[in-house]
């Protein structure tokens, strides 16, 4: 089981996010990994559940997927669905951090036209970045690890009425 | 695959509620959503079909507090059941952390039940993992009902890797917690293995 650390990825990718956000004037622009977990996010994001939207964006690139896998493609390169005010654009790419996914949130302000052309700027930025150390050593966990079960056990004893 | 953030002591893990059609797991997922304090759980979405089959996943988040400084926030989706949405399955299953897989206890549902955990078993191998390598948990759903194999005999035809179960009636609410929790500790316990605590996360 491998994990990220989260702060490594969020430092990397704030600056060329922020960017993206400002020059394509998006209500909000959210990176996922391809578990549906969110990375990092810049912009509005009082306006939606963001880990429901994440959850979903996950799911539509997933099956997006194995759709083009079985029409003889590779894969898509981006979807786009647009609704009567708001627009949802979502593309993939590789990073140092493995494949991600960046899901954006616009309306009339902006256009499909500039998402799309920003979203070339974003990856070329993206891969100006260094590798990431994805995977720690074992280290000493005592602490957490004698925590754990006393934790587990008053969660549950709250859940379960005591 | 987890997540952890050292900066804001965050954990994020993926749980994924695997099994036949009809045993329950959305059922699990209902009762938790329905349990769990409005501050710790989000919004429960569900995709499903008009005879509110799950079509592609049901997904909930939810937190289970803090360990050792670090808040832990857990996914947990479902997989449709039916045999003929292997392709979602699959993709649902991706980056999952463990799985609780929901049998049905009804000897009625035993080729079914066999039949899910091997289409599993394979899911995962597709994924390159493989089932020994992940927390699994067995949920012997719907022990309120007639019919129903005993405990031993499911564990002899489903358990040969001798995992952690636990008999439930979802829809009562039994045993739906005693697996979360189950899961839950073998996720969080395969996660220490490999993490690596700055000095001022412990104690």
């Amino acid at each position: 089981m491998d994990h990220l650390e989260l702060k490594e990825i969020q430092d990397a990718f704030a600056l060329p996010l922020e960017e993206f956000v400002r020059e394509t004037g998006v209500r909000l622009a959210v990176l996922i990994n391809r578990s549906g977990q969110v990375l990092a996010q810049h912009g509005f994001d009082k306006l939606f559940d963001l880990v429901g939207v994440a959850s979903l964006a996950a799911g539509i690139n997933a099956s997006s997927r194995a759709l083009a896998s079985q029409l003889g493609e590779d894969e898509f390169e981006h979807l786009h669905h647009a609704g009567r005010d708001r627009q949802l654009f979502l593309a993939h790419f590789s990073s140092s951090a493995g494949q991600l996914m960046l899901v954006t949130v616009f309306d009339e302000r902006s256009s499909i036209g500039l998402v799309r052309l920003f979203f070339g700027d974003f990856v070329n930025r993206i891969t100006e970045i260094p590798a990431m150390n994805l995977v720690r050593a074992q280290a000493d966990v005592g602490d957490f690890e004698e925590e754990l079960e006393a934790s587990l056990d008053r969660f549950f004893q709250d859940l379960m009425g005591g | 695959m987890s997540l952890v953030n050292y900066a804001t002591r965050e954990i994020t893990c993926k749980i994924v509620y695997y099994g036949p059609g009809r045993s329950g797991k959305t059922t699990n997922l209902q009762y938790i959503h329905s349990r769990v304090p409005w501050d710790r759980k989000g919004e429960m979405v569900s995709l499903a079909t008009e005879a509110d089959r799950t079509l592609f996943f049901d997904f909930l988040p939810i937190e289970l507090g803090t360990i050792s400084g670090f808040t832990t926030r857990f996914q947990l989706y479902t997989v449709p059941g039916q045999v003929y949405y292997n392709a979602t399955r699959k993709l649902v299953l991706q980056g999952a952390d463990g799985v609780v897989f929901v049998a049905d206890s009804q000897k009625s549902q035993l080729d079914s039940d066999i039949e899910s955990f091997r289409n599993l078993q394979q899911n995962l191998l597709e994924h390159g993992i493989d089932i020994r390598d992940i927390p699994v948990v067995i949920q012997y759903n719907k022990r309120d009902l007639p019919n129903v194999f005993s405990l031993d005999q499911l564990d002899e035809e489903l358990n040969f890797r001798d995992v952690p179960s636990y008999p439930a009636s979802a829809l009562l609410g039994e045993g739906v917690f005693d697996t979360l929790r189950s899961v839950a500790e073998g996720v969080l316990k395969k996660l220490a293995s490999k993490l690596e605590m700055p000095a001022d996360a412990r104690g």
